[in-house]
């Protein structure tokens, strides 16, 4: 019983820490899909973008708040391009996302010193001092119990999640946030109001793609390393969050009507979604199944009650 | 004063066939006029509603604001222009609330901010007063739901009193012309709101604000005890004053709506 | 918050959801606990594998009759937990926790990226054994090839005999200016390969004429610029995405008949012309060596890594035939395997 205890416990700490890892990506989709309805493909990009100047930035020695707002920063440029391009040349949404994430898997080599992978090993990183506090939790505490836990580590990147959540409800709040939030429910009528759309856009997609920087230099410190190829599949990850959280607070009956309800049910989907893989993994005796188990999971949880309102994509 | 001379606007419709919505229409509205536009379906009543708001450029012909011998388009001049369409979802956010389609009026023609709340408790309060001033508590008590929530036929009335307030919201208050343009605000709504609609009309026009509508009802116009413009074909068949307006003049509209009016 | 009925209510509602996941919790733990309860008798061997290619399955194969043939069978002398980020490097976290969790006594790491996510998570809790990292000094696991003792983490590498494999071009084309380097910049292993490769192609007179590809599809495209630009000899390496595509590249060398020659033998195999190969059976099998003195309590820190360096000569006829190239008797000879030559001497007897 104890053990089965601690196994659960060790599931839902590894699944939370992966949640708040990737909590980014979360807030960035929100922004880009549900807010100016923009499916954002360049976060392929921007998400290893931001990986990429953390390493750069952590192994020259910088401190990693400052490598945790350079990704943030370069993140944004990477959405500018995005939103220049759609918006000044007319190509389309996803189209534009493609070609971000396209020049930025060239641009990341570059960052890295024409390298496809860098090491985040050994430098200090913004969990370091979090896990120095975790080990000797496990010393003093239950040094004896064959597990670990990481309080300190998941406080680490509470805290980083906070600050994130709450600046991007705070922004979607204010007088900025109703005109993006118009843009993505009626470019038209926005238009009709005498007001260019190009420039909220842009500036919505800076917006997002610094979310994304951000998680990236968040997943390289807790990795341990930049890829090049860390951005594949980061998109579905976000949005499998989102929605998860989306169809979970319809089903439980709590209103998704203000920016606040929507972030909230976005970190709480990607944490679910990384509880329930990192449960498919602690399970998964063919190894080639997680993906199988994680959707099968993913599923079932979904199905274990019929939806009782429609779901609203909206606040 | 708007002086419409010999407007056209063709588009081509299906087939490449030259459709002729408006066919050298002349008209004249004045500072203050309650305007009703009739007319069969597709005679250019949403034509010309989408001409004077700047939406569409017309082929020829000549619009004229005030003494300012001013061309189009209307976005240049500073006539502030209000207009309900046909179909009023089009320039709403049906997922927005309506303290939020409010706010947006107040944001007119100037940079949001993002370090300030955007639906604050004094705006909430100022927005319940004003709806409360125009008569409609109901939609005070609706400020906080978001639009696409409501009855069609109340987001018609809210949406015509959301066109209705800008002048008041905007801080662009020295606009020169305040034209109201509804483009047939009643066809969805039940005798009741319809009443209080054509209510909040009568009382727009009694503040003096300009206002031409487009419907197909006479008893729309009867009630408004409006000057009536009928338009057939994309031409001006019938320009009766409010003053000539008597029960018996119904029948005489009707028969002219028709194109029957030869055999009168 | 809740009133008392609605949180009744809400109760009821949710009351399948809870009891399910939590039985579904159980389910996946209780195996864990099955693991623990043997642990005392069995050693555990965590794998994190990157998940299905066509090396890393000859590896994998290698690496579990290697334990076999050393006295650790999966299921009764040992317990072999065998988990795949299933191409998703950000997974990869998780799969060294779950394994860290599960009480791995060793866990193996194949691949770069999962190597580095296992070592960050798992470092100084349990000793590590990588497999298949071609730079890990670039890569940070180790600091040298020697290791350093306490650094708790060993492994092996699939460093290429680039020189042998650059000699047998000039063997095999004797006049062979300009050689032609297909890959994917993004990978580390196919940089740090290039890095090698320029100066020991210098040092034989060769040009090498880099053509860069991001995807699978832009491998044929690669290929026939090479030709365009008139290679002698085309070089492919141990990039994984040239491998995905690599018959797009067999097809224009059979259409411009130029030579390819590759970096290992499951390529040749695959219809490459020749190598110097790594024999990943091998690779496979050293790590299993690793796990087992990992597993008899030696210092990982104290193994240096191990490296391979290619003695086996691997020949495809069938290729020689279409790309329009001999092969000298001399190099039969010393072939280790020729492929391709029963079917060849059955269309020509
Ligand atoms: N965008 C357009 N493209 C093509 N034809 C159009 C367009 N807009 C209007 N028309 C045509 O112009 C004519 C006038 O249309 P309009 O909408 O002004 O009529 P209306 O008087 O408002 O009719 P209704 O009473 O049905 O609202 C119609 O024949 C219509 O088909
Ligand atoms: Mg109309």
């Amino acid at each position: 019983m104890a053990d089965l205890l601690l196994a659960i416990l060790g599931v839902l700490d590894s699944g939370v820490m992966q949640g708040l890892v990737f909590a980014g990506l979360a807030l960035s989709v929100v922004i880009s899909l549900l807010v100016l309805d923009f499916p954002d493909l360049s976060i392929e990009g921007t998400f290893p973008l931001g990986a990429a100047v953390a390493a750069v930035l952590l192994t020259s020695g910088e401190p990693p708040v400052v490598a945790l707002v350079a990704a943030g920063v370069a993140g944004a440029c990477g959405g500018l391009l995005t939103g220049a391009v759609h918006v000044r040349f007319g190509m389309s949404k996803l189209l534009s996302g493609i070609c971000t994430a396209a020049i930025f898997y060239t641009l990341n080599m570059w960052i890295m010193g024409g390298r496809g992978n860098l090491p985040v090993l050994d430098v200090g990183s913004y969990f370091t001092w979090a896990e120095a506090l975790d080990a000797s939790l496990k010393q003093r505490w239950y040094s004896s119990l064959n597990a670990f836990f990481h309080p300190a580590s998941i406080l680490a990147g509470l805290l980083v999640v906070i600050l994130l959540k709450g600046a991007s409800d705070f922004l979607l709040g204010s007088e900025l946030g109703v005109v993006l939030r118009g843009i993505g429910q009626n470019e038209v009528a926005v238009r009709q109001r005498g007001r260019r759309t190009g420039v909220y856009k842009v500036v919505g997609l800076a917006l997002s793609n610094a979310y994304a920087g951000i998680a990236g230099a968040v997943a390289a410190q807790y990795q341990g390393f930049s890829d090049v190829n860390m951005g594949i599949g980061v998109l579905v990850l976000g949005l499998a969050g989102v929605i998860l959280g989306q169809e979970l607070f319809a089903r439980l009956g709590i209103s998704l009507a203000s920016p606040q309800a929507t972030t909230l049910a976005a970190l709480v989907g990607v944490t679910l979604h990384q509880v329930i893989l990192a449960a498919a993994l602690r399970a998964g005796t063919p190894p080639t199944s997680l993906r199988l188990l994680a959707g099968v999971s993913l599923v079932a949880v979904m199905a274990l009650r019929r939806r009782r309102r429609a779901l609203t994509f909206s606040w | 004063m708007i002086q419409i001379t010999d407007l056209r606007k063709t588009f081509s419709g299906q087939d490449g066939r030259a459709v002729a919505a408006l066919d050298g229409l002349s008209l004249t509205i004045n500072k203050g006029d309650l305007a009703v536009l009739m007319g069969p379906n597709g005679s250019g009543k949403t034509t010309l509603l989408r001409i004077l708001d700047g939406q569409l450029l017309p082929d020829a012909g000549r619009i004229v604001w005030g003494n300012s011998a001013a061309s189009l388009p209307v976005s240049r001049l500073k006539v502030s222009v209000a207009h309900v369409p046909q179909d009023p979802s089009a320039l709403a956010f049906p997922e927005m609330t309506l303290a939020e389609h409010l706010l947006w009026e107040e944001l007119n023609g100037r940079m949001p901010r993002f370090w300030r709340r955007g639906i604050t408790a004094r705006r909430l309060e100022k927005y319940r007063m004003l709806l409360e001033s125009y008569g409609v508590p109901a939609l005070a008590e609706a400020l906080p739901r978001p639009l696409n929530t409501l009855s069609a036929g109340w987001r018609q009335i809210f949406l015509v009193l959301v066109s209705a307030m800008r002048s008041e919201l905007s801080r662009d208050r020295d606009a020169s012309f305040d034209l109201l343009l509804l483009d047939e605000p009643t066809s969805a709504l039940d005798a009741e709101n319809s009443r209080l609609c054509l209510e909040l009309i009568k009382r727009l026009h009694g503040e003096g604000r300009t206002i031409v509508l487009a419907t197909h009802d006479p008893e729309v116009a009867l009630s408004l005890r409006a000057r009536i413009c009928i338009l057939r074909s994309g031409r001006l068949v019938a320009d009766i004053p409010a003053a000539e307006l008597r029960e018996d003049t119904l029948p005489r509209i009707r028969a002219l709506i028709a194109g029957l009016e030869a055999t009168l | 918050m809740f009133g008392r009925t609605k949180s009744r209510r809400l109760f009821n509602d949710h009351f399948l959801t809870v009891v399910l996941t939590v039985a579904a919790l159980t389910c996946s733990c209780s195996r864990a606990r099955e693991g623990r309860s043997q642990e005392t008798r069995i050693p555990v061997i965590g794998v994190a594998t990157y998940g299905a290619h066509p090396i890393l399955d000859v590896i994998a194969d290698a690496f579990k009759a290697g334990l076999r043939a050393r006295g650790y069978e999966d299921g009764k002398s040992a317990r072999i937990l065998w988990k795949s980020v299933e191409g998703d490097v950000n997974l990869a976290s998780a799969v060294a926790r779950s394994l860290v969790e599960s009480n791995a006594n060793v866990i193996v790491s194949i691949t770069t990226p999962v190597s580095q996510a296992v070592a960050r998570v798992a470092r100084g809790k349990v000793p590590i054994v990588f497999c298949g990292v071609t730079d890990p000094i670039g890569a940070g696991l180790v600091s040298s090839w020697e290791n350093t003792p306490g650094s708790g983490i060993t492994g092996t590498s699939d460093r290429w005999p680039y020189a042998e494999q650059l000699d047998l071009i000039k063997a095999i084309v004797p006049k062979a200016r300009r050689v032609g380097f297909p890959y994917n910049a993004g990978e580390a292993n196919s940089r740090y390969a290039l890095e090698q490769i320029l100066p020991l192609a210098a040092a034989r007179g060769f040009e090498i004429v880099p053509a860069v590809v991001t995807s699978m599809a832009d491998v044929r495209r690669a290929a026939e610029s090479l030709a365009d630009r008139g290679v002698d000899a085309i070089y492919v390496s141990s990039d994984n995405t040239v491998m995905a595509g690599f018959e797009a590249v067999l097809k224009v060398a059979h259409q411009r008949k130029i030579p390819v020659i590759v970096g290992e033998s499951a390529n040749v195999e695959r219809g490459g012309l020749a190598t110097y190969s790594v024999d990943y059976r091998r690779l496979g099998d050293a790590t299993a060596d690793l796990v087992v003195r990992v597993l008899k309590g030696e210092d990982p820190g104290r193994i240096p890594v191990v490296t391979f360096h290619g003695e086996q000569l691997y020949l495809n006829e069938e290729a020689a035939r279409r790309m329009g190239v001999s092969l000298s008797p001399q190099l039969r000879a010393k072939a280790f395997k020729i492929y391709g030559a029963p079917a060849a001497s059955r269309e020509h007897p």
